[in-house]
């Protein structure tokens, strides 16, 4: 009989245990999400600042919050991964066509 | 002495530097000259026609499409609309002289007052407001079929876009000429890559257009959007097909580049509405 009481003291602290870290993990998901999200967003905003962001960078932002959102942490990084890099490869080509425009006007 | 030879050099490069460029006049004659010379057996004055300028195929088939244009039901939508009155009793005649006739030679312009280029569907739009009315979607709708009906009764007028001696109007072409040739997007295309330099090379089963004349013909009803579209509409989707974000018709961006693919046209008749693909 005390051996069952102790299992169930057992068992009910590692329900306790268990759900108090997954709950810490996904704080952690959140905020990892949160602060990649938001360097993402500045890039983007940077690059159509100076018009030049590129097509799809917004809906992959869009559809990673929709993934996060639905549980689906993973899909929703890789999402932003490909919003920061392309938001850096507009910035990148904004800086690089600053002078190699000029070298296509027919002269 | 070295340092003399140094400093004369660099005089020298600096005057052959200013005077290399002498302004939007020498970039329109090397604009013309590039496809004149790209596209030897196109007559010059034929660029207006875009891509049926310079491939026989779909020129034969556009011929047969102008027998019964499908722009035509906008003309008449636009008339009526021209000449229906605001709920002020005035009307577009109002702001157009001539009651529109021949009124679209006078777009795009540079408005030093308003420090910027007014373009004809802006000036559409600005009649509205100023008479109390709510401006139109730029992009299709009743916004194109107006244009459409304006385009249609000044056709023949040529292209004569002027830049005058005014900072703000040659930073505006400058602007419109840098945006032209910049690279953008996922695929890192220029506006020129596509109908300058590879104009007249096919794109899966077409060919792409060259720039000369490009201004020409709009607003144009389009086989694709089954409808009318701007200029700025188009320009939009250009940027997007390149994997650029297309900006909104009548952005700064997008009138200071009509005003420069304007003035790369100058000479050149209207003869929009057109009928493309």
């Amino acid at each position: 009989m005390k051996s069952i009481m102790l299992s169930k003291y057992f068992a009910s602290g590692l329900v306790t245990f268990t759900l108090g870290l997954c709950s810490a993990c996904m704080a952690a998901d959140q905020a990892d999400f949160d602060a990649l999200w938001n360097e993402a967003n500045e890039k983007r905003k940077a690059a159509a600042a100076i018009n030049y962001e590129w097509r799809d960078t917004g809906e992959f932002l869009e559809t990673a919050k929709k993934e996060q959102a639905a549980g689906n942490h993973t899909v929703a990084l890789a999402l932003i991964a490909k919003a920061l890099e392309q938001g850096s490869d507009a910035l990148a080509q904004a800086e690089r066509e600053k002078d190699l425009w000029q070298a296509r006007v027919p002269k | 002495m070295k340092g003399k030879i140094i400093l004369l050099s660099s005089i020298v490069l600096a005057t052959v530097g200013i005077s290399a460029y002498a302004g939007p006049e020498q970039d329109r004659v090397a604009f013309q000259k590039f496809f004149h010379d790209k596209f030897p057996r196109t007559p010059k004055a034929d660029f207006i026609n875009g891509i049926y300028s310079i491939d026989a195929a779909s020129r034969e088939q556009w011929l047969e499409i102008e027998e019964f244009p499908p722009y035509e039901i906008a003309i008449e939508e636009g008339e009526e609309l021209f000449n229906t009155s605001f709920k002020n009793g005035k009307s577009y005649a109002d702001c157009f002289e001539n009651d529109g006739k021949n009124s679209r030679k006078n777009y795009p312009y540079f408005d030093p007052k308003r420090a910027e280029v007014v373009t004809l569907e802006l000036a559409i739009n600005d009649c509205r407001v100023a008479n109390g009315e709510e401006p139109l979607k730029y992009a299709k709708g009743k916004l194109a079929a107006i244009s459409a009906y304006l385009s249609f009764v000044s056709r023949g007028e040529r292209i004569n876009v002027v830049i005058p001696d005014n900072a703000g109007a040659l930073q505006a072409y400058e602007n419109g000429k840098e945006f032209y040739y910049r690279k953008r997007g996922q695929l890192n295309f220029s506006c020129f890559d596509c109908h300058g330099a590879a104009s007249g090379q096919r794109v899966r089963a077409d060919r792409l257009s060259p720039a000369l004349g490009h201004v020409s013909h709009f607003p144009v009803y389009r086989s694709k959007w089954g409808g009318m579209g701007t200029l700025h509409r188009r320009f939009k989707g250009c940027n997007e097909q390149v994997r650029a974000k297309g900006l909104n018709p009548q952005s700064q961006a997008y009138k200071e580049l009509e005003y420069f693919l304007s003035y790369m046209s100058n000479g050149l008749e209207f003869n929009g509405p057109g009928a493309r693909k």
